[in-house]
Parts: C-alpha cells; structure tokens; sequence
C-alpha cells in the first residue's frame, strides 16, 4: 500500500487518541472510584446495580421499621411487665385481708387498692411516642371523645358513676380506645400485628380486670349492707370467699398478661431475627454491588501506567516521525 | 533539416518539465488539504518527424494531461460511513444529555425519588398519628413530583433544542446543496477552459459532498456527460445540474398533541414537493429524536423515553389516588375522597390541594378517628412491591428496565460510532494511499522535474551555440 504523508499523520492522530481517551477513562476510574461513568459504559452492570440498590434500600428500610417496632413491642412488654406486678400486688392484698392479723386494716388495704387501681390506670395508658399502646387504633387524645361521667380522652379513665348495692363505690373504668390491630410491613409482601388489644390483656372488651380491681376495693371498703367498713369490722365468710374468688381471677389475669407479653418476646426474637438476616443480605447485596460498579483499584493502576506508557512511547515516535523527509537532505 | 527544430525540442520540453514542478508544487501545497486529489502530469511524445530514407526522428514532448487520482468507489464508502458516523454521535450526544437530566448513573433521579417516596410512606406507616413523619412523605411525595416536573420540562426544552439544532443543519444542508450546484455549473465551463481548474472544482464538490453526507443520510450522486453531479437524498432528487432544490424543516402537531416533524423538499414558494426520509445521518437521528425519543405523546411503538416517563408518572398518581380516596385524615369525620397527587402525567403531577402543606389531611387511615390505623399507608408503601404496578413489574423493575433501555441504546450509539471511526479509518487510509500526497515521493519529482528542466535548458543553449558558430561562419 502506498503511504502518504496524510495518512501516516492520520493514522498516528488517532492512536494518539485513542491512548488519551483510555487514559482519561483509568484515570477517571481511579479518581472516581467508580467503574463506569455513564449509563452506556455498562448497560448490564448499571441496570444489576439498580436493582441491587433498590434491594439494600428495602432491606434498608425493613430493617430499621422492624428496630423501630422491637422499641415498641420492648416498652409495651415493659408497660405489661409492671401492669402484671402491680396486679400481682393486688392479689397479694386479697390474700393478706384473709389472714386474721389484718382483719383490722381492711380500710386501709381498701385504700393501698385503690391507689394501686390508679396505678393500673396509668399503666394501661402507657403511650410510645404520643401514641397509647393499648389503645388500638385510637392512639392519640384527639381521637378519643369522652363520653360522660368520662372527661378525659385518655384510653382507660376511672370514673365516677352513682353508689349501688352491687357497686358501692359508684367507680368503674371506661376503655374509649378499640380492639382493633395496628399492624406493620415487615417487607413488601408480608404483613404483622404489633399491638396488644386491651380485650386480649386485661379481659373483657377491655377493662374486666380493672372491674375485679374495684370489687375488691368495695369489698374491703363497704361492708355488704353498703355502710362504710371501720376497723371493727371483719370480712364475712360470704365476703372473704368473694375476695378468694378475685384472688384466683388475679392470678388468671396475671397468665393472661404474662402470656400475652411472651407472645411479644416471641415476636421480638423473630423480628431481632429478621432484622439481623437482612443485615447479612445486605452485606452480601453490598459486596456483589461493589464488584458491578465500584474500580478495582490494583486492575485499574496496572492499566493506567500501561496506557501512560505507551502514550510516552507514541508521543516520542511522533516527534521522530515528522522531523525527517527527503527535504531535510536536499541542499 | 532546420537548426531551429532542436530549439523548440528545447522549449518543449522546458514547458512540459516546467508543468511537472508546478503540478508537484500544487501537491506539496495541498498536503494537507482534506479531499485533495494529488496531480500527475502525463507526459507524451510529440509525433516524430520522417527523415525521407532513414526514418523518424523525434519533436519533444507535450504535456498530454493532468491526472487527478479521484476514486468514485471510495468516496461513496466514505460518504455513507460519514453519514452513519454523524448519525451515531448525535444519538450519543443526545442519550448522554438525556442520562444528565435523569440523574443517572448516581442513582439520584427520579428512580431515587420514587423510593424515597413509597419508603417514607412505609416510614409514616408506623407512626401514622405523627405530624413529623406525616409531613416527611408529604415532602417526599412533593420532591416525587418536583422530579417527574423538572425531567419532563428539561426533557422537552431538550427537544426544543434538538429542532433548533435540526433548523440550522438543514440551512448548512440547503447551503451545501446550492454550493455543489454552483460547482456543476463551473465545471462544465472550466473543462473546456483548464484541466487544472477542473480537478480542483471537481475535488471541491466531492468534498461538499461529503460535508452533505453527515446530515442527509444515503446520497446518491450520478456524474452525467457535462459532468454534472446530480445527487439523491434518500431517493428525493436534491440537485439536478446546476439547479439545487430547497429543504424545509416542517413540525404538525395532530388532534392527539402527537408533534411530527419532517424535512420536506419546498418549491420556491414554500410548498411541498415531497418529504424525505432519511435512513442515517444527523437527519434521521434528529427526527427519530424529536418524533419518538423526546415526543411524550408518540404513537409509533418507538422507545419514547418522554413517553414512558410519563406513563411511569401516570401509574404513579393513579395507583397512589386509587388507594388514597379511601382514606381518612387525622380530623375526618366522614370520608373525604382525598388524592394525594394531582394531574395527569409528568409535565403535571403535583401535590393535590388538599394536602399540600396540610400533612394532618393525608388520607393514611381506614376509618374516621383511627388516627393508629395505617391501612392507607402500609397500601401506599406496599406500591413498591407491587409487580403488576405497570407493564406487570414493579416501579423499581420499571424503571431499571427504563434505564437499561437508555444505557443499551446509547451503548449501541458509542459502538456504532467506534465501528464508524474504525471503517472511515480504514477507507481513508485506502483512498489516502491513492489519492493523498506523499511528501517524500514529490521531493523525488521535485529533482527529477528540476533537473530535466536543467537539460532542457542546456539544450537550448547548446543549440544556440551551435547557431552562433554557424552565422559566425557566415560573417
């Protein structure tokens, strides 16, 4: 083929550019850290990167509702923990009024009582960040509308209805919130409860327990023709049978919570589970993504001095192959 | 025999070897001039004298013609590498805008967005009585929309710019036409003038012609007897003889608001003749550019990236408001029929009235006063999921689908324009070893040319020597 003066400056043209372009591209590698730069260095990769991006993400996000609802199911477990000791207390009350050496405190029992059913109050009306745990999903105060003799909006409130013989006190407990289920994604398919029901831990439709509390209360405080107990006057058998009842009934209520806050410890457990599996996958995902779009730095340095050779080694050949023609010789 | 004959041997030859070192100089000139066909004088004998009884003798020599090493054959390559080669770039020029205004590959486009989006809704789901993360999706869903607004914006000023782009390379396609009918016209009348004159304009046209190839796609050029080059765009006759016809940039917009633009061939009046349809060259990638790619109300079954931006924005409003009118706000009483987006498409989603800057009214609950109810929410997270969001895939498989389309077509423009360099290379270097000037070779004409010349001109003055001594002798 014949040779041209044109096409040998053509020919060393592009090389030399071609050099520089592949040097641009390794350097821009190293200095980015990223193996591709633009979507059309590497459809495959780019898109496999998208994908597992948007799987981190999701595990991402799954893991940390699922951290955040462990705090949750934690402090309902802790608002469970201490209902149970108090409801304990009561029941340890019961029994005391039936030993004889405290046949003389009753009153004063009737009142310990009552300030621990106010404790069960406050209890049952734990809240987790401004919203009620065992309030369904009538959670926040706005939601709730108090229904007289009720004047609050909180989920349980001791109120104050007219003294009967079956309630000498007139007390009870009014539950305004709901049984109905707050529940969470756990991924994008799979769906879980996280609340306890009132219904499920304190009986009833909610407030059952609370009634056993009060029976108590008026049983140690009003004597059973409705006059108010003084220390001279003991339990009935009839009256300290009905406190045996309640007794036995505390200690029913009792394995109902308890059940009820191993379910969460299960469901803690599962969810601490699932949280850590998703933290492993994500390692994985993370290390399979770093090998589609992250440099490999040694490959990268290795070609990088290659092509800055080989660019010296052109750019010198292009200074001796234009310096010389025939003209240089002719006198 | 006369003693003038070997003086005008010597003038003979002193014009023929005179012609070689200016046709060697027009060379060594030229080197570098692109679409230069070097020149070679032809040399040929003058026809011999008869010496009665002896035979012939020769008269010198003539410069018979001026060889120019044009190849039909290769420009025609080069002509329709270059125009696939200038159809290659514009496409990568324009995917590789179009991946800037997606935000892509940072991961920090509309794809982005739309996570955060169904992520701050799953986020919402556990708390759905607080106003701070209530107002968190509010934001996310307010920057889903921003995002799907500002792409599909810069989407159609890019078009916008793509058609300007598309006017100014059909007036420099209408100035090269009337050009290369212009060069007709002179070299029809410079062939009976000069053959010098005439390689150089028809050098110049072939050059034109190649400038004309980067925008019209498949040129066909028909040399006819007076040497006219006519030339077919496409199969549209753009120049017969000397007469260059007009192009027109053209834009119909249809009851649909489907915009088409054309490139027609006007008659002096404006009026269409015919449009032309270019297959490669700036041409056709700016009008597959402009009609698909960038229409978002395309209907050719082409890959509009405009257009399936906005069915991903439509699926987005619909699915999310689908689920949303079902809802309650924190303080409803009776269902409000609530949205959460507003419009229809990309250009103009929005935050709906009724929520915007009220986080409290985002519809996330399934009854009146439930404000722990996350029905809503957990629906709306569930989106992202949901693998018959569209076209049967979820949103993030839609749009990794989306992007991998984008980065295949522009990976299919880069090696298109690798394979064109490579193929215009190789052309070039062939028609360069017939057609180009070699330096070294013209230096070797240059002396060869130079010394002739010189024993031209001692001839000369040898003959006139010779005529000296003889009237010398008369004297």
């Amino acid at each position: 083929m014949r040779i041209t003066t044109n096409s040998q400056a053509t020919t060393y043209q592009r090389n030399l550019f071609d050099l520089q372009e592949r040097v641009d591209a390794e350097n821009t590698r190293v200095s980015t850290g990223k193996s591709y730069q633009r979507l059309s260095d590497a459809p495959k990769a780019v898109v496999d990167v998208q994908r597992l991006t948007t799987i981190i993400n999701t595990n991402s996000l799954y893991s940390n509702s699922l951290a955040e609802t462990r705090e949750e199911l934690s402090n309902t477990e802790s608002a469970l923990q201490n209902f149970a000791d108090n409801i304990s207390e009561v029941r340890r009350m019961a029994l005391e009024s039936q030993t004889t050496a405290n046949s003389d405190k009753l009153p004063v029992l009737g009142k310990q009582v009552y300030q621990m059913l106010q404790d069960l109050i406050n209890q049952a009306n734990a809240n987790y960040g401004g919203k009620y745990l065992f309030a369904g999903t009538k959670t926040t105060d706005a939601s709730i509308t108090p229904t007289p003799p009720a004047v609050t909006s909180r989920p349980f409130e001791l109120v104050q209805n007219a003294p009967d013989s079956a309630n000498p006190s007139g007390l009870s407990v009014v539950f305004q919130g709901n049984n109905q289920d707050r529940i969470i994604n756990r991924s994008l398919t799979d769906a879980e409860r996280v609340n306890v029901h009132a219904a499920d831990a304190f009986g009833g439709s909610g407030s059952e327990i609370f009634s056993k509390v009060i029976e108590l209360y008026n049983t140690l405080t009003f004597r059973a023709d409705g006059a108010t107990r003084t220390s001279a006057d003991p339990l009935t058998s009839d009256e300290s049978s009905k406190i045996q009842d309640l007794a036995r009934q505390f200690s029913d209520g009792m394995n109902v919570i308890n059940n009820e806050i191993g379910k969460i410890g299960y469901r803690q457990s599962r969810f601490e589970a699932i949280v850590q599996q998703l933290g492993e996958e994500n390692t994985r995902l993370k290390e399979i993504r770093s090998q589609q779009e992250d440099t490999n730095m040694p490959e990268s340095l290795l070609n990088l001095k290659r092509e800055q050779n080989a660019l010296d080694y052109t750019l010198k050949i292009g200074s001796q192959l234009f310096t010389q023609s025939l003209f240089d010789f002719l006198r | 025999m006369s003693q003038f004959a070997g003086l005008e041997i010597g003038k003979r030859a002193i014009l023929a070897q005179r012609l070689g070192l200016d046709a060697t100089s027009n060379n060594i000139a030229n080197v570098n001039t692109p679409g230069y066909a070097r020149q070679q004088v032809v040399f040929t004998e003058t026809d011999p004298r008869a010496l009665i009884g002896k035979g012939f003798i020769g008269t010198g020599v003539v410069v018979s013609q001026i060889r120019s090493f044009r190849e039909e054959y290769f420009d025609r390559e080069i002509r329709s590498n270059i125009s696939r080669n200038a159809g290659f770039t514009l496409d990568d020029r324009t995917l590789q805008r179009i991946e800037t205004l997606l935000h892509e590959p940072n991961n920090e486009g509309i794809g982005n967005s739309l996570q955060k989006f169904f992520n701050a809704f799953q986020d919402v789901s556990l708390m759905p009585e607080d106003i701070g993360r209530r107002q968190l999706a509010l934001e996310a869903a307010q920057s889903l929309s921003q995002d799907f607004r500002t792409t599909a914006a810069a989407m159609q000023d890019l078009r916008k710019q793509t058609s300007e782009s598309l006017a100014t390379s059909v007036g420099e396609a209408n100035r090269l036409l009337s050009d290369i009918a212009e060069l007709n016209k002179q070299i029809t009348t410079s062939k009976a003038q000069s053959l010098d004159s005439w390689t150089t304009l028809v050098n110049q046209r072939s050059q034109k012609l190649e400038e004309l190839a980067k925008y019209g796609g498949s040129l066909y050029v028909s040399i006819d007897n007076n040497g006219h080059a006519n030339v077919s765009m496409a199969g549209s006759t753009v120049v017969v003889g000397t007469t260059a016809n007009i192009l027109k940039l053209n834009e119909t917009i249809d009851a649909g608001g489907e915009r088409t633009s054309t490139i027609d061939i006007v008659n002096q009046q404006g009026a269409t003749l015919v449009t032309i349809k270019p297959d490669s060259g700036e041409f056709a990638s700016a009008l597959k550019h402009l009609n698909v790619t960038l229409d978002d109300k395309d209907s050719s079954g082409g890959f509009s990236i405009a257009k399936d931006l906005n069915t991903l924005a439509s699926a987005v409003i619909n699915k999310v408001n689908s689920i949303s009118v079902t809802g309650y706000g924190l303080d409803d009483a009776i269902a409000p029929v609530r949205n959460i987006f507003s419009g229809t498409d990309a250009n103009s989603i929005d935050i709906d009235p009724s929520v915007a800057a009220q986080p409290r009214n985002i519809p996330l609950s399934s009854g009146a006063g439930l404000p722990g109810d996350n029905t809503i929410s957990r629906q709306i997270a569930g989106l992202a999921g949901d693998s018959s969001f569209l076209s049967s895939q979820t949103p993030a498989v839609y749009y990794a689908n989306f992007i991998n389309r984008i980065a295949t077509a522009g990976a299919d423009a880069s090696t298109g324009i690798k394979v064109t360099n490579t193929v215009g290379d190789q052309l070039n270097a062939q028609r360069e070893s017939v057609i180009g000037v070699n330096l070294d070779e013209e230096a070797v004409n240059l002396i060869k040319y130079q010394r002739a010349f010189e024993a031209a001109a001692r001839v000369v003055n040898a003959t006139n020597e010779v005529l000296q001594t003889l009237i010398s002798l008369g004297q």
